[in-house]
């Protein structure tokens, strides 16, 4: 009978659905494992499960390796990866453009100014350097943010007028980064290399302080999905749906910006994930927001996994910055899937 | 059953105001029609209504309760809306936009259940777009996305349907059905539907009660009928109309009368009177009066279509019961017209009983030295049922100089010569 078409339609939608995410959480499992057994030094799949669970690192070297340079960055990847995805959706969402980032509020110009300091007055290259420039980042990125909120919110919080003026903060903020870099131009090489993001500086320190904030911060995302999906009509529509957009705005703002600089803090500026990630995971699984956001961060950590893996494999035993990989990746890959879904 | 009680609403946005002391009454299973011109403060109403905006003065009660102590989710229980603003959604399906309605009623992830779906599907049903369900949004027609806007307005389970323009960019097919189901699902679900239109007509088919607006304000509330009437949409629309009931349908509708291009004219000083009828003076003073002319006519039997195009273009003329001759009264009345022109025009009208006086007025027009012009496409003796009189008449007509010519274009031509001489 045709009064079935809509249940037969959502249970076929809903069950492709689950597919998916149990396809996307494998790639996850697989990506993990790839990070932790490629690079300098290829560790064996067989080996790795065991010096997991003993978790010695003087038990051999390939457990050194393991336990004190591969599963940091490769947790890190995968926190990080997660978080700017997630965060990608929920602002593409929330803007409804898809062309927001979540470095389009200033984020990335804010943490690179705090860290072009930190360079130019020396302070990075002394001993308790990684530490000042970590926390340097986030301040930058977090004052950049709440500044840009904070100015918007004289705005009535209008979604264009707060990607406005995170764009002309951007924008002021890279001039002044322009010229320390052109005061000190003997420190630009160190600018430059925290400019392309990688992991190659991440301490215990940092994947604590992650493994809180992020999990946190993705969960108070997801508790949101609800709400984004009433945004993808427009505002109007939200609100006729009870929504209040304005404290959605702000709620959202504030759990973005957290999540993404702590991830800046970490690792530096990795373009492309927030950006692309979305897109890619909209080809996989639609708009519905209940299936996007988690497809988003699954698909985000995989592909900062594999591309971190990637920047190890390529150029061994030296590596490339992440975020040239996450560029020349990404960026065929999503024309490719334009591409196809064009014809 | 519901009840709104709009009480004294009034809201400004910044200096203008966009309602003033707004007073109305609406109970459910009735479509309610908000018209008036742009700006009149339609939309600002609906918005109201759904609690988008929040009335600066006064108070609207739903069932006696004040909106304000509803929580937005509430409000969403029992407001939907349509609204004008086309929706630019990058590649969604009709079902996610459908999956939108449930949101007021599902949990805190949103995950819809058996009931949702049931909905859903229902009212997919009610609009007949079942098969669009997989289809993407962006790729339907303007008529198809407005169905499916209004089948997730329908989906909410909303108490009170508002509209913004719920006809706009559809064809009139369209129009019609989109309007209809409305109507239907109002009567059925026993809502309380409001929707702003622009299409006058299309409110007098449709809507049960009308709130005409203008620059904020109620000029008249109540039953479409008593509503729409041609002082009232004079009034706010500022524009000529006539009112009719249609014979088969029993609704009203109202034709506009187009006097614009009228009015961009430089006026002329010359008076010409029409004698025609049977649709033989329709296009000539048409013609006239987009050059200036002032025109009158007569005597023309209503329901003639010269009777009718005179009307619409707002002529002043002598009418006369519909299918009758002319009576002596009628007849000195259109002597009197004639009196008042500077010229007289008769048009090439076959001649009965009931018409000859016609005939005979414009020859009197002659002898009072009135510049009559004679239009003739056909010989008389083609266009006399009178048995010879009228032949006798137009004969006179020659000998006492009136001026032939042979069609409509050359009239023009002949009133600026006369005009020039006169000068």
């Amino acid at each position: 009978m045709s009064f079935n078409l809509s249940f037969d339609y959502y249970r076929k939608k809903s069950r492709l659905g689950k597919l998916i995410l149990a396809i996307l959480i494998i790639l996850l499992i697989f990506s993990f494992f790839i990070g932790l057994s490629a690079g300098a030094v290829n560790i064996p799949l067989n080996n790795l499960i065991g010096i997991l669970l003993r978790f010695n690192p003087e038990e051999s070297v390939y457990a050194k390796i393991l336990v004190d340079v591969r599963l940091p960055r490769v947790i890190a990847s995968l926190f990080i990866g997660a978080a700017l995805a997630a965060s990608g959706v929920s602002l593409q969402t929330l803007f409804r453009n898809q062309l927001v980032e979540p470095y389009t509020l200033g984020i990335a110009s804010g943490a690179l100014l705090g860290v072009s300091i930190t360079i130019v007055l020396g302070a990075a290259q002394q001993p308790l350097g990684p530490y000042t420039t970590s926390f340097m980042a986030f301040f930058g990125a977090l004052f950049t943010t709440l500044t840009v909120y904070a100015i918007s919110k004289s705005f009535g919080l209008k979604p264009t007028s707060v990607l406005l003026i995170g764009l002309a903060f951007s924008f002021l903020l890279s001039s002044i980064v322009t010229l320390l870099e052109y005061l000190a131009i003997k420190d630009i090489h160190l600018i430059f290399a925290w400019l392309l993001g990688g992991f190659s500086s991440i301490h215990w320190i940092h994947i604590k302080i992650m493994a809180v904030i992020i999990p946190l911060g993705l969960i108070l995302l997801f508790i949101k999905v609800k709400d984004l999906n009433a945004m993808l009509l427009g505002e109007e529509y939200a609100k006729q749906l009870g929504v209040d957009v304005k404290k959605l705005t702000q709620y959202l703002i504030i759990v973005t910006s957290i999540l993404v600089s702590v991830s800046v803090a970490s690792a530096g500026i990795i373009g492309f994930v927030g950006l692309i990630i979305p897109h890619i995971a909209r080809f996989t699984v639609g708009y519905d927001n209940k299936s996007l956001m988690p497809a988003s961060t699954l698909i985000g950590a995989s592909f900062l996994l594999l591309s971190d893996a990637l920047s190890r494999i390529i150029a061994r035993p030296s590596e490339l910055p992440i975020g040239v990989i996450t560029s020349m990746v990404g960026a065929p890959l999503l024309i490719y899937l334009l591409l196809k879904k064009g014809s | 059953m519901v009840k709104i009680e709009i009480k004294g609403v009034s809201f400004n946005f910044k200096s203008v105001k966009a309602l003033e002391n707004v007073t109305a009454e609406i109970e459910s299973g009735s479509f309610v029609g908000l018209l008036g011109p742009n700006g009149s403060g339609k939309t600002t109403l609906l918005k109201c209504l759904s609690g988008l905006l929040k009335p600066k003065i006064g108070s609207i009660y739903l069932d006696g309760k004040n909106l304000n102590v509803f929580s937005g989710n509430e409000l969403a229980k029992i407001f939907s809306t349509v609204f004008t603003t086309a929706i630019e959604t990058p590649q969604m399906e009709v079902f996610d936009i459908m999956a939108t309605a449930r949101h007021p009623w599902t949990g805190w992830l949103g995950i819809l259940n058996s009931k949702d779906i049931t909905v859903i599907n229902e009212a997919l049903e009610k609009l007949e777009i079942k098969d669009f369900i997989a289809r993407q949004f962006n790729e339907l027609s303007d008529g198809q996305k407005q169905k499916v806007l209004i089948a997730r307005a329908l989906a909410q389970e909303p108490k009170v349907l508002l509209l913004d323009e719920p006809a706009a960019h559809l064809d009139i097919k369209h129009q019609i059905e989109v309007l209809g189901v409305i109507k239907k699902i109002t009567r059925e679900k026993d809502l309380i539907t409001i929707g702003a239109l622009h299409d006058i007509n299309l409110a007098a088919l449709f809507c049960d009660f009308i709130i005409l607006l203008n620059k904020g304000k109620i000029v008249s509330i109540g039953p479409t009928e008593s509503v729409l009437t041609s002082e009232n949409i004079e009034k706010v629309f500022n524009i000529r109309v006539i009112i009719k009931k249609h014979p088969i349908t029993n609704s009203i509708y109202i034709m506009p009368i187009y006097t614009e291009e009228f009015k961009t004219v430089q006026p002329k000083t010359i008076t010409i009177h029409v004698i025609c009828g049977g649709g033989t003076g329709i296009s000539l003073m048409k013609i006239l009066m987009e050059h200036g002319y002032k025109v009158t006519a007569g005597v023309l039997n209503i329901l003639d279509t010269d009777y009718e195009g005179a009307i619409m273009l707002g002529i002043d003329i002598v009418s006369e019961a519909p299918f009758s001759p002319i009576t002596n009264e009628s007849y000195r009345a259109n002597l009197k017209k004639i009196e008042n022109a500077d010229i007289v025009i008769l048009t090439n009208i076959p001649f009965g009983y009931g018409n000859i006086k016609n005939l005979e007025a414009s020859l009197i027009a002659l002898k009072k030295g009135k510049t009559v012009i004679v239009i003739e496409e056909n010989p008389i003796e083609e266009r006399d049922f009178t048995g010879g009189n009228a032949q006798v008449l137009y004969r006179r007509l020659k000998e006492e100089g009136a001026i032939f010519v042979n069609n409509c274009k050359q009239i023009l031509h002949v009133i600026e010569k006369i005009k020039r001489a006169k000068e």
